[in-house]
């Protein structure tokens, strides 16, 4: 078994590192923050090196690289500091790709290169979280038209995205899920921003949907199949959650150990007293357990056969073990990371936001347990 | 003292006199090449070389100036040339295989240059005429009529100590490298150079003592300067296929003098954007000091002038005092600065290199940090 | 327009450790192309990109050009093509007699400028006409700053150094496409100390450049996966010029003991507590 990356793999992973120690980055990143800020002249260079085609097959001019080379990059920006989480779109064409009428792709591709937010699908509702089933927008066809109402909640990127793709019941026959390409500047939309607590690079909003018009060309994928696809896509974004995750908890850890050999009290380096070697040991447990387990899953993926409880396990295992070693981080550098301006409380913040977002503990736990028991029968 | 036969090759007059005195230091059998007219090789003798060979200069006409590219950025209004009238048009590198012949027939052992690029340049190509390498020597001594020499290396992390095999060996000595403190000013004479035409054979010895500037007493650690070397009008041929100078514009450096400042702030990439260097600026002007940077800040950013790099690639200091702000530590630059008596570092990161170089160390945000320390030292 | 564009790969210079003794560690040190060089490389393919064009990497070195990444790196970086070469065997050619341990831990007996100049001369004249050679400043190791200078020379050619811009001596911009094969000579700045010299340049010739001529680009991800498609020409080098020096010992200077008295604490403390302990420097 060879655990390791290929010549051009290791290019690919030092030139980003390259990338994000040619400018101060992180001066960028606190001030993105501070300001509720999508970093877009960052994504910008990034896609510039090829960021956005790694995972864009190469008839559609794309590197056609798969996740284990994903993750490999994802991993290095993460342990600069970067923010991955505004990344999600970019490597998620796969999706577009397969439901997309060619006038959708042509859209959502037009933006490739650009840095900019393109879309995101968008299913929550005030009384629809874990329970997407329980969705109360509608869609009703009138005079050929298609007119679209309901309320969504918590949906990321949509102050600045373009498109949304908006999950909605049929009006007139409530079991049937579709869902619609929907242009951002239509009239009848009604954007509110939400503050949040973390993962504050990426705009979270309330989307008022008020009869807003749309068109049988605005369809996105099969009338009636909404909820399977809206579901059956979760796993790709379950991944790369856990991929964000354990690279952010790779930055906390390694400022950690380096402040650890240098800061002394009683005489000696703080890395030298048992509680901290303690935790210190189990950040570096639940980091190589995130790291194989990530990369695993990756490769599954590539060879076809990634499974929905893999996926599952990253995200419930990744935001919690990658919580836990940044807060053991936060402890060992304690005055200096709760006061001040250190970029490890960004990073706590961002993963305690991770635990629900994009699916919450307990939903990945069931998914899990099904798929796991599933296999026994 | 050995007799050892040592050749100095100079283009300018400050670094004649520097080379030739420091060789003196080693051999007492120092000779000279000198180009860029009767300055520079007054400069030879006057510090006691035995012969000094006085390159006459080749004025190829200007060649029409309208074939330019764009213009250097840094470069004010086109105005004279060079220091000296007589480089404007042939580069002293074009000499570069008739002057290797020269010291071939002469048998010069040792070849010194100045640590110049064009001294750099000359000192290379001879070497590969002589069939041996061009060193840098930030120092040298000559044992058993070996030289041995020492250098920086891997970027400033350590020092390579070699010994020259060579019969004919060739070396570029930076300033204040061979230890002379030169007198306070060496102007060229200005009328002697508008004449670019060859001078008499014979050494004049009362026109001499007259073209020679004052010395200032207490700087001088060399011998009394004797004027009984010969100057010698010497042709070199030009390389074939020389390069053409089309124009010389002086640099508008600024001129400043690091390695003379007594305290020196160094800025580095805890600075987010150009207008934040007036923080620096203005606790500089408090102490007295003279503001540096490290390379990405002159380099990438473009923020400061190349002539205020201080580094492995750039200058070296020995100030009293040097503060670097927002400097990480990197041996690149801190070699730079390191024989500094005091060293003062403020840094965001606690983790930084340059604390564990550094005599007092404010862990701390510059734009915090900087307005508090000037005012509070009014 | 044929560029050849010499780099040399040398330990990374971050991952070299200095031991107590001051000898340096280098197991942790992979090789790397000096980054001088890449400003090298990216002059090449700017050029040539210009006038039309290919620029073909060149260098020099033993066991460490092997490695396919590296190659990989450097064709990622705008090069059309890699010539390496290295020397029939390392024993044979011994140079640079060792007389300190702290020596031994290099995989790669050093060879001098003249040694390295005679040996990229040689593999030029196998790689037919080319009509410029650029070189970096200096390599990341040594830095002695001569390969370029000391080439010019054994090949006849002019050889200039301390050149911030290169440009194809033409009338006019519209002539330079057309001018891609005629170019026979350039018009080059020359950064001095105190002048900056604009001089035409007949061509070949040899140039170094400086470390501020260009920002070497990052290679993209197309470039990087392009890269192990390009070829790679090994040349073996015949032999090998005496070296020129001995070296004696390459050892960290002692550092200079310093008090390391860190204080933190919020600006105002931080401030009046630095001025207590460094009064006498600050006043």
């Amino acid at each position: 078994m060879d655990f390791k990356l290929s010549d051009e793999q290791e290019l690919l992973v030092e030139n980003v590192r390259e990338l994000m120690l040619r400018e101060n980055w992180e001066a960028y990143f606190a001030e993105c923050d501070a300001t509720h800020s999508y970093p877009e002249r960052w994504v910008k260079e990034l896609c510039e090196l090829g960021f956005d085609q790694i995972m864009l097959p190469e008839d559609r001019g794309g590197l056609g690289l798969g996740v284990v080379t994903l993750l490999a990059v994802y991993e290095e920006l993460g342990r600069h500091g970067a923010p991955t989480y505004v990344l999600y779109q970019l490597p998620g064409y796969e999706t577009i790709l397969r439901e997309g009428t060619e006038d959708q792709i042509n859209k959502v591709m037009s933006y490739l290169g650009t840095g900019k937010q393109i879309w995101n699908s968008a299913c929550t509702e005030p009384g629809a979280g874990s329970d997407v089933g329980g969705l109360q927008t509608t869609y009703q066809r009138k005079d050929g038209k298609i007119y679209l109402n309901g309320h969504k909640t918590f949906i990321t990127s949509s102050a600045h995205v373009p498109y949304l793709v908006i999950m909605a019941r049929n009006a007139d026959d409530p079991d049937v899920f579709t869902e619609w390409f929907v242009d951002m500047s239509l009239p009848g939309i009604k954007k509110e921003p939400l503050e949040k607590l973390g993962l504050r690079m990426d705009s979270c909003c309330d989307i008022y949907l008020d009869n807003v018009e749309l068109s049988e060309a605005d369809m996105f994928g099969i009338e009636g199949n909404g909820f399977k696809r809206g579901i059956g896509d979760f796993d790709f974004e379950r991944f790369l959650v856990g991929a964000c995750d354990y690279g952010t908890a790779l930055c906390a850890f390694e400022d950690a150990a380096r402040y650890a050999n240098v800061r002394e009290q009683f005489g000696k380096t703080i890395g030298r007293f048992q509680l901290n070697q303690l935790k210190f040991c189990e950040m570096a447990i639940k980091i190589n357990a995130m790291k194989n387990m990530l990369y695993e899953t990756a490769w599954s993926y590539d060879n076809g056969n990634m499974t929905s409880a893999q996926a599952a396990m990253c995200k419930y295992y990744c935001a919690n073990a990658a919580f836990e070693v940044v807060d053991d981080a936060m402890q060992v550098m304690a005055g200096v990371a709760v006061a001040g301006e250190h970029r490890i409380q960004r990073i706590w913040r961002d993963l305690r936001v991770d635990r629900v977002s994009g699916g919450t503990d307990e939903m990945m736990i069931l998914t899990v347990a099904k798929g796991i028991l599933r296999s026994f029968k | 003292m050995s007799n050892y036969s040592i050749w100095v090759v100079a283009h300018e007059a400050d670094a004649a006199a520097e080379l030739v005195s420091g060789a003196l230091c080693l051999s007492s059998n120092v000779n000279a090449v000198t180009f860029g007219g009767e300055a520079v090789a007054k400069a030879a003798q006057a510090q006691g070389a035995l012969t000094v060979l006085s390159v006459n200069a080749i004025d190829t006409p200007a060649t029409d100036v309208s074939a330019m590219g764009t213009p250097a950025t840094d470069v004010s209004a086109v105005g004279t040339s060079g220091p000296d009238n007589t480089l404007k048009n042939c580069l002293p590198e074009n000499h570069s295989k008739a002057l290797a012949k020269l010291l071939q027939e002469r048998n010069s052992k040792l070849t010194i240059f100045s640590a110049t690029a064009t001294g750099r340049l000359m000192a290379g190509m001879v070497a590969s005429h002589l069939g041996t390498s061009a060193y840098n020597a930030a120092s040298i001594t000559i044992n058993d009529d070996t030289p041995v020499i020492t250098s920086m290396v891997y970027g400033g992390c350590a020092i390579a100590t070699r010994r020259l095999l060579s019969s004919q060996a060739v070396i570029t000595v930076g300033a204040g490298v061979l230890g002379a403190v030169l007198p306070e000013s060496q102007e060229p004479q200005a009328s002697a150079l508008s004449a670019a035409l060859p001078e008499s054979q014979e050494p004049q010895a009362s026109a001499l003592s007259s073209a020679l500037p004052e010395a200032a007493e207490s700087e001088l650690a060399l011998s009394e300067p004797q004027a009984s070397g010969s100057i010698e009008q010497i042709d070199l041929s030009v390389n074939d296929n020389a390069a053409v100078v089309l124009e010389v514009k002086p640099r508008k450096t600024e001129s400043v003098n690091l390695a003379a400042a007594k305290r020196v702030i160094g800025v580095g990439r805890g600075f987010a954007a150009k207008e934040d260097l007036e923080l620096a600026f203005n606790l500089a002007s408090k102490l007295d000091a003279e503001l540096a940077c490290s390379r990405p800040i002159t380099e990438s950013e473009n923020w400061m002038a190349r002539e205020r790099y201080i580094g492995v690639s750039g200058v070296v200091v020995k100030p009293e005092l040097y503060i670097a702000l927002g400097i990480s530590g990197q041996i690149q630059h801190m070699v730079g600065v390191n024989q500094a008596k005091t060293i003062i570092a403020i840094n965001k990161d606690k983790n930084a290199p340059v604390f564990k170089q550094a005599d007092y160390g404010i862990v701390g945000d510059i734009y915090e940090v900087l307005p508090v320390l000037t005012s509070a030292l009014s | 327009m044929k560029i050849i564009a010499c780099c040399k790969a040398a330990p990374e210079e971050q991952d070299i450790v200095v031991r107590d003794d001051g000898s340096l560690d280098f197991s942790r040190a992979d090789y790397k192309f000096g980054s001088y060089d890449l400003n090298a490389i990216e002059a090449a393919r700017v050029l040539a990109d210009q006038v039309g064009g290919e620029v073909i990497g060149l260098s020099v070195g033993s066991s460490e050009l092997a490695n396919s990444k590296l190659r990989k790196d450097a064709l990622s970086r705008g090069l059309d093509e890699l010539v390496v070469v290295t020397r029939s065997s390392v024993g044979e050619d011994a140079n640079d007699s060792v007389s300190d341990l702290s020596m031994s831990d290099l995989s790669v007996s050093n060879l001098d400028s003249y040694q390295t100049a005679k040996l990229l001369a040689d593999a030029l004249e196998q790689m037919g006409d080319y009509d410029l050679v650029l070189c970096g400043a200096g390599s990341s190791d040594f830095y002695a700053q001569q390969v370029g200078n000391q080439l010019g020379a054994l090949l006849g050619i002019t050889s200039l150094s301390a050149i911030n811009s290169i440009k194809p001596d033409v009338e006019s911009d519209a002539e330079i496409s057309e001018a891609a094969t005629n170019i026979d000579s350039v018009i080059v700045q020359r950064l001095l100390e105190q002048e900056v010299q604009c001089v035409r340049v007949k061509l070949p010739a040899v140039l170094s450049v400086t470390s501020g001529i260009n920002v070497p680009r990052i290679a993209g991800m197309k470039d990087i996966l392009a890269a192990g498609k390009k070829p790679v020409k090994e040349l073996v080098a015949l032999g090998t010029p005496e070296t020129s020096t001995q070296t004696i010992s390459v050892k960290a200077p002692p550092a200079a003991s310093r008090k390391q008295e860190i204080i933190q604490g919020d600006a105002n403390e931080s401030v009046a507590r630095l001025l207590e302990l460094a009064s006498s420097v600050l006043r």
